[in-house]
Parts: C-alpha cells; structure tokens; sequence
C-alpha cells in the first residue's frame, strides 16, 4: 500500500496554486489536509499525476468573523482549528458540537474544513452541517470568481461544481436566525466510525414560540446531502409539540430522504434512524431555541488547538522545480535532518526507513489503527497520512523523543508498571497521543481518557490497563515527580 | 519450591525497549542490499488462469525479479500439510489440499499471489504491478457453506468431484435413546460468521541466503520459529542447521501467525537461494485481510434433550465448517468446536458430527479461541432456549448441569484436537459460577434493578455463560537455563512471544529457582540458533508447556549450583541457601560465593576434571503433558440496548476464572482482557462481508471494526484456583479464556434485554441494524 508516483507542487498562494491547476487541469489533484486522498493514494486506488498541495497557502488558513454576523471559514483551516475555535462555538454551535464526531484527534489535527466539503462524500459530516446552516461556497479559478449555494455546489457523490481549475476558497456560514436552536445526532457504530446517518438540524422560533424555521440536512442517506422539506413544511408556523415534531420526523424519513444500502446499514434501517434522529435533534434543538442557548463550550482534550495553520515556516522549494528526489529539511526529536526524498513517500516510512527512527509503527496505511501516531509540530498526527515532503520545515516528535530504556517518560514509567503494553506495537502511537493529552488535561476522568484514545487501535489489553496506565501518569505528573 | 516471585504482579522485563522505540520488530530490519517483494494478487475468487506475462515488469528499473508459479518449476508443489488428521476417529474423511506457492492454473481466492515483484523499494515493486499483463478466466465461487454441498455447485478442486474437505463423527453414549426418553427436545439452527485476527503488526518477512556462509537467516513474525525452520529447510533442500529463524518482537498473534510454509515464506525462501540477498515482505493490511487466514463461519444444526426439570440428557449437533480455499491445517478448529461445545456440563449422550468444505476464500486455521467459542456459543445458546421453555432461571439450568468437582478426572469420551481422549483434569465449575453471579450482584439485579429500570423504559438484560478452555496441549517444550559468569541467568526455549510477557513470566520461575532476581534473568525466545527443540506457541500452551520445561531446568541447575557450592564452601548443600545471586551458608552468611564465581569455577580451563563431570552451571530440560489442562470459568455482563438506534452499551463485564496457579497475576490479567475484547468485537463488531462474487467488501479497518476503548467495559476479574496435576507448577492456559465466552454472554444478555418484543438470537457476529432487523422483522 504505497502511493504511486505524481508531480508535486506546493504553491505558496491561491493564485500560484490557481495557475498550477489551470496548467495541469484534470491531471492534477488538490492536497488539502490529505486525510481521504493519501488513503484512497495509499490503496492506488487514487493516481493523480500532479498533486498541488494547499499546505502553505497562509492566506486560505482562516476563520473570521463576518460583517452580516456570521463566519467566514477559509478552506484550509484545520478541522481541529475549527473544532475549538471560539468564534465557530458562539456562531456556528451546531458545527462546534458536531466535528468532534469527524474521524480521531489525529485525522483532524490534520483535516481541513474546505477539502471535507469539497470532498462530497456523502458520508462526511461537514456537507451536511454546511447545507444546514445555509452555508455559501466559494469558488475562485484563474477566469472565474463566484459564490455558490448549497443546491449548486454539491452536485452528487463525491462531486461538486468545481472546475478542474477551481478551488473552493472559503465557506461562508450566515448569523443564526434569533431565537435559534441546534442539534446534530448521529448514530455511528463506534466513535470515530462512519456515521451510519447523522442529522444537523437548524430552528428558530416566532415571538409566540411557534417554528419560524427548520432546516435538516443529513449524512449518509443520499448521494448529497439532502435538505428535508416535507418536514420543515410540517413545522414552519407551529408549536414545536412533540406531537409535530414526531410528525415532521416521518415525513422527513419516509419522503425527504433517499437512502442506500451498505454492509453497515440497510436502507429500511437508514430510514429508521432518520426518524429517530430527526426527532431527537428536533426536539433539543426547539428546547435550546426554547431556552435561548447561545453557543457550546469547547471540549479541550489537548489533541487539536485553535492555531490556524500548520504551514511550513521555511520556504518551500518544491513549488517551481518538480524533483523526484526533492531535498528536505526536517527537525525530529530536536535532531536537524537535511534528505532527499521522494515526494511520495509517506512521512512513515521516512521516520523509519530514512532516519531508522523505527519506533514510529505501521499498522494500516489508511490512517484507521493509528500506531504511527507522530506529534508534527506538536500535534498528534497520523504519519501514514503525510507525506515525507510536507514535513519540510516542521518539527516532528516520535518515540523515541520521550524517555530512554534507563530514564522513561512518567507516561512511559506507568505504562511499565500498569501492564498497559502487551505486544507493544501500537504502543508508541498511544504514547504520542497521549503525551499532549495529559499536558492540556492534567486531571483526565476515565471517559476522557477513553475519548482520548478512541483514535488508537490496541488489539492486545482491552484498553482497561491503559487507561489504568493514564490515570496513574496524571496522579504521579500532578504530585510533581 | 519457594515462590519469591512466581504469583506476583511483577512489571515486565520488556517493557522499557517496547515503550522506548528500541525494540526490533521485522519491519525494522535493515541490510544493506536489501531487496524488497511486493505479490500481485488476483482479484477474482475462482477464476483459470490465462496467460500471466511479466515481460514489461521485469524491464521497470529498479525490478530485480519478477517471478509467477511457472518460473519456480520443480520447487512449485502444495505445500505440506501443517497438521495430521485425527486418523483415530474412525470413519474420518479427510481430502488434503494444501496451499501452493502462487497460483497456478487457477485461483482459488481472491488474493492470492499471481506473481511476486522483487524490486529496490517496496513503492517501485508495487508500481510494477501496473505492468504485469494478467488474463483470468472468472468462474462462478462457491462463496456459501451449503451452497458449496449442493449438487451441480462450482468445484474447487474438480478431480474430487466434491467441495467436501472432511467428514468427522463422533458419539459418547447414546444420543438416540436419550432423545426417545427426554420430556423435551429443542432443535435450532445456529450461525457464526467470519472475522479476521487482525494483529496490529501484518506478518513480515526477511529472507537472507547468505551464499558465502551457505546459511539462512530469516526473521519472521512467526509464533512457532522452530517448525518454520525445520518446514522452510525441507522445503529448500537445506540441513536444518543451515537455517536459523529469529522471531524477533511480534506486534500480536492471535493465531494465525502459526501458520507455516505460506505462499510467502515458500517463494521468498526460494527467490533469496537464487539472488543471494536479503528479501524483506511486509504484508499490508490490505493483504492482510485477503491473506492472512481467518475463522469462525460454521452452521450448526443443533438438537438438545432434556428433562422438564432442566437436566441435559443428550445433545446432538450436526454441521459445517468452512476451511476456505485449503485444508492445510487440518482439523483442529472444527476439532475444538466439537471438545468445547459441552463445555463444563455433564451430557451423558452427545452426538457430533461435521463436513468441512471448501470455499473460495482464504483458509481457516485458529484464531484466539480456535473453535471453542463457536462450540460454547451452541451450547449456551441452547441452554437459553431450554431455560426459556422450561420456565427456568438461566443460572439455574447451568447450575443443575455443572460437573461437580469431585467428578474430576472427568472423561469426555471424544477425541480432541490433540489426538487423545478430552479429559478434564481438575476444576471447580459450581465455584466460578456463584463467583460470577455475586460479582455482578445477578439476584438483587434481576429481582430489583432489572424491573426498575424496565419501568424507566429502558433495555437493559444480563447475561450469565460458564464455559471451559482446553490448554497447555503437547506434545512438548523444551528449555536451556544457564548461570552465565556475569552472574546473570539466561533461559532458552522454543516457543515463540508475541506478547503473552514470557520474557517476565518464565524470568519469575527461574528467579525463585535459581535465587535471583527476575530482573537478573535474561529470556530469549524464538531463535532457532538459541534453542532449536519444539513446537510453537499456540493453545494457550506457552506458559504452562514451556514453563513447566523452564522450571525442570531450573531445578536442573539449582541442584547443580548446590553441589558444587556445597564442596567450594565445605558444607553440605541441606545448610546452604541461594539468595539474590550469592549461595551462602544459612547460619554463616559471610560464608558465600556468588554464582557468577561458582559459573566461573563450574567451566575450569586447565587441570583435570572427574570423569562424566558436565562443564557449567546449566541445564536443558523438557516438559510435555500427559494431556491438555482444561481450564474453566464464568463470565457475566449487563447490556443496554439504545430503542432508538439498537446502538449497545455493555455496563458491566465480570470473569470468575480458573487457569490453576497463576505465575504473574497482572499478565494474566491482560490475557483475559484482551481475550474479552477479541469477544466482544467477534459478538457484535468484526464481521467479514463478501459479495456473491466472493469479494471481501470490507478489507480495511474503517469498514471492518476493531472494538476501540468507548467501547470497552471496565472488566472485572475474579480468580479462583485449581491447580493442574498435569504439571509440577499447576498451571493452565488463559490466553483465549476471554474470547470463548464473551460472544455467547453478550447475546444472551442483549436477548435479555430486548425480552418481551419475542426476539430469539441465534447468530454472531450481530450490528445494530441486524438487531433492528430481528427486532422489527
């Protein structure tokens, strides 16, 4: 599972980017955060010829506030960013409750918000929360300038009404109505998995209490994300009882969605769930309009910050010489490393093939075990989903930045002494999880710990000595040892 | 013996090198020169082959080689068949058909190898697959269980003229009169479905024929290092001396890492002979789910006979295990199944009787449980179903039917997958069971907390399954111990480690053998150059097969450490005593010698030695069982089920076990919870999915689900203790226990929890949206 090989690119503004597509056209792909494409590169069964990686375009790396009172989001902007960004919580709640349901910490250190919903997948969460919210999208090219709207951005599976020359720049999400409510349900099969269906759901009340509006939009059950109608016809004008809102609920199951059919979930099924979900996000969100509920609290568990921008502080020089072996230089562990590389090859191998950094492990090249978890510039990310090449200028730390075999990490000490490693193959990933986690979270409870490391696949311990193993390293690192 | 250490929670030995990155792991191989493989797999399940044309390939620069079955010539033939067929059971069919190197002529799997790329990189081999012409005939799969038995079905192996691979039956007693007498008889059919091991680490490989030494060194993520090479030489033409297998770290077992002479190890072993350089495989996950093999896919049609006041009095199960494409390694899974279904109750009268077929998919050996889970959930099944129509509390019908403990030796009366009589040696059943039942507080919940939360309108059921762990199976191990002149103790032995903490375990046994601390004993394991006698780590055998052979050799060398102590210091070894390194009089203490003095003295340089005097202060010893330990328990849990979304919760998870003398209760510990995760994913997580076409729809780990820690209970053990007679140390297997029992607690305790809406399950592994479909028709 390694990616063929392409032509890499890594422009340094959205024009030199937008010039870069208008020459390559269809050969090229965009890079965004990388965390469908390298996986869908890694199986082959992506092989662009060209990659035109948005990584250090500064200026697409964003969230501002805009003058109508709602946000502005730039394409490039960390899903994670997005995820504890104070302004999206009092703006856009809806979407700060709903990304930690995206994939893992690590997946979302690197994810970004514009390459989510400029992937269409009908099974990504951002779609849908961007259709609820009435989101406008957009676009620029060399020749072209234009905003769209949801119905004429999102064109079906996986494809949108972006030209092979155009990127999607930025994402504008409206104010709230006054008087407004949200809930985004979902029911996926364990946290982090695909969303069987999942709900965004967006009300607002009258002065006299009654529905001024409701905007529902889904995961899942369409090839995009479906906007349901027939409910909202149910709704609008009337007390939110919970007699219209389980009528609404039907009506959004048996007539606003479409949905197929997968290993995971039968259509009957998907059907089922819309309903269920659409009346319990209905029913929160007309009890937060109800109360006036402004904004979420951000979750902090220390895995993903509210920096903007991962980009490179060094120039970059693989944006005018395409090389296939492309010098770089990277800090890891403290350690300055000047090599050259292929642009493919994944920041993985590299640590370990390259630098004999062997500790960093590879358990499945799709970004799901999470044993090659790295922290890049102190975050955890998966380094199976990077390439070697967007390292450049950043620092890494691996496991072998911790303790040694005579003078262990406390982390490491009370994985030692709580029997929290069996076979120790994903060991190290769960350390470079965990490392950030207790530096922002010095007082974890044990659902914290579990949430923190959901991302972190261990087939041996049953997980119950690691967390055992956490909270021991809390207890020891607060008392100050 | 004393036990300073044995029984004690000591942390591991291994442990600083696993969480500091310094452990060495196959991947982590580097030699200069090093060439890396790469297998072109077919995409279709059954199909004939062609025409196969690596010309382009093998002119991409930087391809070596490139190789397909017709470049390997003689070397192309199956494989060996790993294990033997139980040929004692009379009436026995049994079709071996073992894997070959890489297809030929047909494909029988979809991922099996067409060609192997041998390249500079990894990258450069896979990019070669791009230019391997490959032209497949695809014909029809047999892709079902019965589907494969039914007349005018597509053949795997066409001169057979049948799928069947094997027929085994076999009787204790007599089913058929017990059924004539019985108040009650039930009968339902019973479906366990395929799920993969899923190590973390895939297998891996480094192959390295080193011409000028004529040696071959290969390091592979192997659990049985001694069998690889013994299979890897005869296969080569090469002595067993030439060929030295190192295990070094292995990133998880499970199972099928005991599998031997696969279409890797048979063409990258050949492919280093002709290149004379080293070859590193790595199998990607995507492979790993189309190649490594897999378990648990048997329907069960199944009888149970009983009185009306609950007591079994026969059972007859009949039906059909998947093998997949290839047989190679016989019987043992279904083998289990048959041992394990009437697991801790006495059934005076059983019937069993199975065909194996053959399917087009990768084959099936064990996975943590190898059969037995398959065969506890019939039986608990059934049992639910009888307590549900006698009107009888579920603890109640297991209690009435428990062996009791003076029972023991308690004969079965069937053939195992050891080849001799099930025997269980020793237990205390009764004792687990009210274990279980007070840790999870059974009666106060279902008379008080059940309905309550009931009311609440919750979903909420309780599940309570005893279940047995045939372990610690022969035919034997063997160990080395050494005092090394450094003072330090090493051991060797066979078996191979891919986590079980044997580095710490059999360090304990030594420590309180030799008077050392365990910190002071070095442990190599899977090295064939090390230690090259015995069979592998599989069965839950490691600790009690291969520690009862490292205890003989430490006794070994303690005696010897006595004796010459014993004249060094003038005084006879009954006053003498071994304390942290130094053997020193009991009453005298500045009287001593270290041991690391006394190995010195023990290998003399020059002089003159008595006649028959072995030099050292070492021992090798071996340990085989007369049979298998059976080691028992039972687990308990408490479930909710979502009403909305049939999405559920486990809330609480108790074990009462019983592996006899534990040597390291927190390594046991981690067995149980990691046994109980593998469970809990094969009840309701890890199901493999294929198409009619016979294409495995989720080989990746986001569409095929590892349990994660949101879904993992804390687990609660409970031990009890048994000790074997079978062995001088006690000791019994644990390493599946948690996976046996856990698919059939947590549906009947989901069966429980959904009581009233008429739902009766009979099936793993389960979702959400199976629930929804059993719940909503």
């Amino acid at each position: 599972m390694k990616p063929a090989p392409f032509e890499y690119y890594a422009p340094a503004s959205t024009d030199e980017a937008l010039a870069l597509l208008a020459q390559h056209g269809y050969a090229a792909k965009v890079l965004a955060g990388g965390q469908s494409l390298i996986p869908a590169m890694n199986y082959r069964l992506a092989q662009p010829a060209v990659l035109v990686d948005l990584n250090n375009v500064a200026e697409l790396f964003y969230i501002r506030p805009a003058a109508d009172g709602g946000v502005l989001v730039g394409a490039m902007t960390r899903t994670a960013t997005v995820e504890h960004d104070p302004l999206i919580a009092a703006r856009a709640p809806l979407l700060a409750e709903a990304i930690p349901h995206i994939a893992w910490p690590q997946i979302r250190n690197r994810g970004t918000f514009g390459g989510n919903v400029a992937h269409a997948d009908p099974a990504g969460h951002l779609p849908a929360i961007t259709v609820a919210l009435n989101a406008r999208y957009h676009v620029k090219g060399q020749r072209s300038d234009r905003w769209l709207s949801a119905d004429e951005f999102f064109v079906a599976a996986f494809t949108t009404a972006l030209e092979p020359d155009e990127l999607l720049v930025e994402v504008a999400l409206p104010p709230m109505p006054p008087r407004s409510g949200w809930s985004y349900r979902q029911a996926a099969r364990q946290a982090g998995a695909e969303a069987m269906v999942g709900v965004a759901a967006l009300v607002s009340l009258d002065e006299r209490g009654r529905c001024a509006s409701a905007r529902l939009s889904y995961v899942s059950v369409g090839e995009t994300p479906p906007v349901a109608h027939n409910a909202a016809k149910i709704l609008n004008g009337q007390t939110p009882t919970a007699e219209a809102i389980r009528a609404a609920a039907a009506a959004a199951a048996d007539s606003d969605v479409e949905p197929g059919a997968d290993i995971h979930a039968t259509a009957a099924y998907r059907r089922h769930l819309v309903r269920v979900l659409t009346r319990q996000a209905l029913t929160e969100a007309f009890e937060r309009a109800k109360r006036g509920d402004s904004g979420v609290e951000i979750r902090d568990l220390g895995l993903g910050d509210a920096r903007s921008n991962l980009q490179s502080p060094i120039p970059n020089p693989q944006y005018t010489i395409p090389n296939p072996q492309s010098p770089i230089t990277v800090t890891v562990n403290g350690t300055r490393y000047e090599r050259a590389v292929e642009p493919r090859m994944l920041l993985s191998d590299f640590l370990r093939h390259e630098l004999g950094l062997t500790g960093t492990h590879v358990g499945c090249e799709h970004g799901v075990c999470g044993s090659c978890t790295v922290l890049f510039d102190g975050r955890p990310i998966r380094s199976c989903l990077t390439f070697a090449i967007q390292a450049h200028g950043h620092d890494i730390r691996t496991v072998e930045g911790l303790g040694t075999v005579d003078n262990l990490h406390p982390l490491q000490e009370a994985f030692r002494d709580a029997h929290a490693l069996q076979c120790g193959f994903c060991t190290p990933g769960f350390l470079m999880t965990l490392v950030p986690f207790l530096e922002q979270n010095p007082r974890p409870t044990e659902q914290e710990i579990r949430q923190a490391i959901a991302g972190n696949l261990c087939r041996c311990t049953g997980y119950q000595h690691i967390v055992e193993a956490v909270k021991l390293a809390a207890e020891r690192m607060a008392g100050g040892d | 013996m004393m036990t300073k250490y044995v029984g004690q929670r000591i942390k591991r030995n291994e442990d600083p090198r696993l969480l500091t990155g310094q452990a060495l792991f196959v991947d982590d191989i580097q030699i200069p020169g090093m060439l890396h493989a790469g297998f072109l797999r077919s995409d279709y399940a059954h199909a004939r082959i062609r025409r196969i044309d690596v010309t382009k390939a093998r002119q991409r620069p930087g391809v070596i080689a490139v190789y397909t079955a017709a470049d390997l010539g003689d070397f192309w033939k199956p494989g060996p068949l790993l294990v033997p067929a139980p040929h004692s059971i009379p009436g026995l069919i049994f079709n071996k058909r073992t894997q070959v190197p890489m297809a030929k002529d047909k494909v029988r799997h979809a991922g099996e190898a067409l060609a192997c790329v041998i390249a500079e990189s990894r990258y450069i081999a896979e990019d070669a697959f791009a230019d391997i012409e490959v032209d497949l005939e695809p014909l029809d799969p047999v892709t079902g269980l019965e589907a494969a038995l039914a007349p005018g079905a597509p053949l795997l192996y066409e001169e057979l003229g049948t799928n069947l691979a094997s027929y085994v039956r076999q009787e204790k007693g007599n089913y058929a009169a017990a059924r004539a007498q019985a108040d009650v008889v039930l009968k339902r059919r019973i479906v366990v479905d395929r799920g993969a091991a899923a190590a973390l680490e895939n297998r891996g490989y480094v192959f390295w024929w080193d011409p000028k030494t004529q040696q071959m060194t290969i390091w592979a993520t192997t659990q049985a290092p001694i069998a690889l090479r013994n299979i890897m030489a005869g296969l080569l033409g090469l002595s067993e001396s030439q060929v030295r297998v190192i295990a070094p770290f292995v990133g998880g077992g499970f199972g099928p890492k005991i599998m031997l002479a696969q279409p890797e190890e048979q063409v990258l072993g050949w492919a280093t002979l002709r290149l004379g350089r080293p070859i590193k495989w790595i199998e990607d996950r995507q492979e790993n789910f189309l190649t490594t093999t897999q378990e648990r896919m048997q329907i069960h049609d199944v009888e149970i006979a009983l009185t009306r006041d609950g007591k079994i009095l026969g059972l007859q199960d009949i039906f059909i295990h998947d093998t997949g494409a290839y047989n190679s390694y016989a019987l043992t899974v279904p083998l289990n199944t048959q041992t394990h279904t009437m697991g801790p109750y006495e059934i005076p009268n059983f019937h069993t009787e199975y065909k194996v077929v053959f399917t087009n998919r990768i084959l099936v050996t064990p996975v943590r449980g190898a059969g037995r889970p398959q065969g506890v959930f019939v039986m608990e099944r059934m049992l639910d179903v009888a307590a549900r129509e006698l009107g009888l509390d579920p603890t109640v019908i297991r209690a009435k039917n428990l062996i009791q403990p003076d029972q023991f030796p308690y004969r079965q009366g069937i053939i195992g997958q050891d080849f001799t009589e099930l025997i269980y040696d020793s237990g205390n059943y009764p004792a687990t069971l009210q274990m279980a039942k007070e840790m999870i507080g059974y009666d106060r919940f279902v008379r008080e907390e059940q309905p309550r939360l009931r009311a609440e309108g919750k979903l909420v059921g309780i599940g309570v399954v005893c279940f047995t762990e045939g372990t610690a199976v022969g035919p034997y191990e063997g160990a080395r111990v050494t005092v090394e002149s450094s003072g330090k103790v090493n051991v060797a032995t066979g078996v191979g480690t891919q986590g079980q903490g044997h580095f710490t375990s059999f360090a304990q046994i030594v420590a309180d053998q030799v008077g050392v601390k365990p910190t002071d004993v070095t442990v190599t394991t899977g090295d064939t150059e090390k230690f090259h006698w015995g069979t592998g780590t599989f069965a839950s055998r490691g600790a009690t097969v291969a520690g009862n052979a490292i205890n003989a050799a430490a006794a070994g060398v303690r005696a010897k450490i006595l004796k010459l102590a014993s004249k060094v210091l003038e005084t006879p070894e009954q006053e003498l005593e071994i304390v942290d390194g130094v053997v020193r009089v009991a009453d005298i203490p500045e009287k001593s010698i270290t041991l690391g003095q006394l190995a010195v003295i023990a290998n003399p340089m020059r002089g003159s030695v008595e006649p028959g005097t072995e030099p050292g202060l070492e021992s090798t010893q071996y340990f085989g069982p007369k049979y298998g330990a059976t080691a028992a328990g039972t687990v308990a849990m408490i479930v909710e089920v979502d009403p909305d979304t049939m999405l559920v919760q486990i809330k609480r998870f108790v074990i009462a076990h019983d592996c006899g003398t534990v040597l390291n209760p927190l390594i046991v510990d981690g067995q149980i919870h990691g046994g109980v995760s593998m469970g809990i994913g094969q009840a309701f997580y890890e199901k493999l999915v294929w198409d009619e076409n016979g294409q495995l729809l989720n080989a990746n780990l986001g569409d095929y689900l590892l349990v994660r820690a949101t879904d993992m209970p804390p687990i609660e053990i409970g031990h009890l203790c048994t000790p074997s007679p079978l062995n001088p140390m006690g000791t019994k297997g644990v390493g599946e226990a948690g996976a046996i029992p856990t698919p059939a607690c947590f549906v009947q305790a989901v069966e429980n929890a959904l009581a009233g809406l008429g739902v009766e399950i009979l099936e793993t592994p389960l979702s959400p949206n199976r629930l929804y479909e059993l719940v909503h028709g």
